[in-house]
């Protein structure tokens, strides 16, 4: 009787996804600011039909998720759209399928921060899908009133300062969880520096750090804005909005239609001479224990295709990650940002693509917030203590 | 008992005559729970051996790294401090209203009435914090009583009214039984020898209660030191949906259980998170110890 009862608990226990139908790829993806299922149909086609299932939109929650799920021997999912960050933890892991040559190929095409992202060991992990560099949005009237010189690359500086003359926000987009360390890294590496080397010598003491912390403390003591905000969009449309930092999928927000018109681009604030704008992706690979690899593989290619890409820049702005579709005429007549974007993925950089990447965020996020309390004296330093004690093995 | 019945049968003769008595009957469930708790505890300790998961960096190696990183954490330190902090407090707030509730329920004779106490009890845990999570960190109590929500005190505020929302209905409960073993004859006698309320109290309302009193605080003790959904939901303090400026990193508002949990099943660093649920274990062991050591000699008084 109880051995009756335990097996009928155990096979309870087994789970929905030994009850998934066969032949069909499950592609695991964050759906937000995505056409994810229009772009499904058009690769089904007569091969497998992809079947879209979200993912959590909290960035936490995302790599929990596709941790534990990938881990316990792809449990369900045949193909994973990844966070850029996340390539290198899952594949120093073990959890990716390796690619095939044709595939691995593909990633020379992608712009440089793209390919970074993507190789792990000296070995293509993933494909890059797609990598959008953060622009400075602007409503055209804002900062005509304000006297911003918008002909000229626009500083920090330049940019708070005017936002102030007529308290405008300044806002910075985090749809996700990761808008604050994406923000400080690229404010660092804009300063001339970088917030952890390839050894993971962490160097956020430094005066590229300090140079970020006063872009901060300027900006927060200025009260132009939360800072990065889930819902920046819809602070950018208010009346009182101005500035918006994001990448080119915000323009999906609906909240952004009302100001449609008085929509401007620039390219991100300048800290020092160069550009450098904090760069956000997302790249395909196939979890190891994938049902049908090479049928998944396929996807990945008809995915990454001229085509499928053509249409999620079109319908969603993300900008594709390869150089030779960003480069053609007939790509730019339809999507007017691939040379500026082009450009900033140039110089862009992502957040660390080392395995340890998610202790340096949370480090970033212990040791940053509340933002109102950060000083170019104490908080590079005390960043510098709490990211090297995470990266050492220490508790969160 | 209902074993007892059954065992009338003629075929439970021969179990009869194996004479295990009641062991007989309470093998197996004892069984079955030393094999879960024990297999369970081992793992723990296997786990916090290795520095081993997924996030880890340094994966593998074997040792007590784990133990010297939790235990050397200002980080753990703290939430242990906030902890005991507030299963303190928690504890004397609810002895004294659950004391209060038991005195006058006395004074009610029905029983339906007396079980009205017990309906905060019956609310889900998760739902009692959600409630109170919402009520002191972000809806009337910052704009009636005109204070910063956001903070790690009105988070821990929160936890605290949640665990004593949760905790005083078993509390009056255990009074009362306390309470019911002294007759209301013995009081009239009391008064009729010419004992002042004080004399009663302390000669027989709290030898009485005592007991009781004990058992509950114990209980209740251990009972708030593993507080879990409260806590869970006063850490989560998403920084994405409040904006940056003011918001606390979320440890800041951590209790050691939220730690533990965050630790294993967050970040994912299995090692860590063991040795920390270890030390989780040792704190509530060391405080059930001492608080029947210190109850212990109170009721002998």
């Amino acid at each position: 009787m109880a051995a009756g009862l335990l097996t009928a608990i155990l096979s309870a226990c087994a789970g929905p996804g030994a009850a998934d139908p066969p032949g069909v790829i499950r592609w695991g993806t964050v759906i937000e600011r995505t056409n994810a299922e229009e772009l499904a149909r058009e690769c089904s086609g007569e091969r497998m039909p992809i079947v879209v299932e979200a993912l959590p939109t909290d960035v936490d929650q995302r790599r929990q998720h596709l941790i534990r799920r990938l881990a316990a021997g792809g449990a369900g999912l045949d193909l994973v759209g990844l966070d850029s960050f996340l390539v290198a933890e899952l594949a120093d892991a073990d959890l990716l399928a390796e690619l095939p040559d044709a595939l691995a190929a593909t990633i020379d095409d992608a712009p440089r921060v793209a390919r970074d992202a993507s190789v792990h060991d000296g070995e293509p992990a993933a494909v890059p899908w797609w990598f959008d560099p953060q622009f400075l949005w602007y409503r055209g009237s804002v900062a005509e009133r304000a006297g911003l010189d918008v002909n000229t690359p626009i500083s920090w500086a330049d940019l708070l300062r005017s936002a102030e003359r007529i308290d405008a926000s300044v806002v910075v987009d985090d749809p996700d969880g990761t808008g604050l360390s994406t923000w400080i890294s690229g404010l660092v590496a804009a300063a001339g520096g970088r917030i952890v080397d390839d050894d993971l010598t962490v160097r956020l003491d430094t005066p590229a750090g300090r140079t970020a912390a006063r872009i901060v403390r300027t900006y927060v003591r200025s009260g132009l804005g939360d800072g990065p905000v889930r819902d920046a969009a819809e602070q950018f449309a208010d009346s009182q909005g101005g500035f918006l930092l994001a990448g080119p999928a915000v323009l999906t927000d609906e909240v952004l239609v009302p100001v449609a018109d008085d929509l401007e681009v620039k390219g991100y604030p300048r800290v020092g001479r160069r550009p450098v704008a904090p760069v956000v992706g997302a790249a395909l690979a196939v979890p190891a224990g994938a049902d049908d690899a090479e049928a998944a593989f396929a996807a990945i290619a008809c995915l990454t295709s001229a085509e499928s890409l053509t249409s999620l820049a079109t319908r969603t702005g993300h900008v594709p990650a390869s150089t030779t579709l960003l480069g053609r005429a007939d790509f730019a007549e339809t999507y007017p940002l691939a040379s500026a974007a082009s450009a900033a993925l140039e110089s862009g950089v992502t957040l660390t693509t080392t395995p340890a990447w998610e202790r340096v965020r949370t480090g970033l996020r212990e040791s940053w917030l509340p933002l109102i309390s950060v000083t170019p004296a104490t908080t590079p330093a005390l960043s510098q203590d709490v990211v090297a004690e995470l990266l050492d093995g220490g508790l969160r | 008992m209902t074993g007892a019945a059954t065992a009338d049968g003629r075929g439970t003769d021969r179990l009869r005559r194996l004479d295990l008595g009641g062991w007989g009957l309470l093998l197996p469930a004892v069984g079955v729970l030393a094999l879960l708790s024990l297999s369970s505890l081992g793992w723990t300790i296997w786990s916090s051996l290795r520095l081993g998961g997924l996030a880890d960096p340094g994966a593998g190696r074997v040792g007590l790294r784990a133990y010297r990183e939790v235990f050397t954490s200002a980080m753990w330190w703290d939430a242990v401090g906030r902890t005991v902090l507030l299963t303190v407090l928690v504890v004397v707030i609810q002895l004294l209203l659950a004391a209060v509730f038991a005195a006058s329920l006395r004074r009610i004779p029905s029983v339906r009435g007396q079980a009205l106490l017990l309906a905060p009890f019956a609310l889900l845990p998760v739902a009692t914090a959600s409630v109170w999570e919402t009520a002191v960190t972000g809806g009337p109590g910052p704009l009636w009583f005109d204070y910063d929500g956001s903070g790690a005190a009105a988070g821990l505020v929160a936890v605290g009214a949640a665990e004593i929302w949760r905790g005083t209905g078993i509390t009056t409960v255990i009074l009362l039984a306390g309470l019911s073993r002294l007759p209301r004859s013995l009081l009239d006698t009391a008064v009729l020898d010419g004992a002042g309320r004080g004399r009663r109290l302390v000669r027989l309302v709290l030898p009485a209660v005592g007991p009781a009193a004990a058992f509950a605080v114990v209980y209740r003790a251990l009972d708030a030191l593993r507080a879990f959904e409260a806590p869970l939901l006063a850490a989560d303090t998403s920084v994405a949906a409040t904006g940056s400026i003011t918001t606390e990193s979320a440890s800041t508002a951590q209790t050691a259980s939220a730690l533990v949990w965050d630790t294993s099943f967050v970040v994912l660093a299995r090692g860590l998170g063991a040795a920390a649920s270890l030390g989780l274990l040792v704190l509530a062991a060391l405080i059930g110890v001492v608080l029947t050591r210190l109850l212990r000699t109170r009721r002998l008084v």
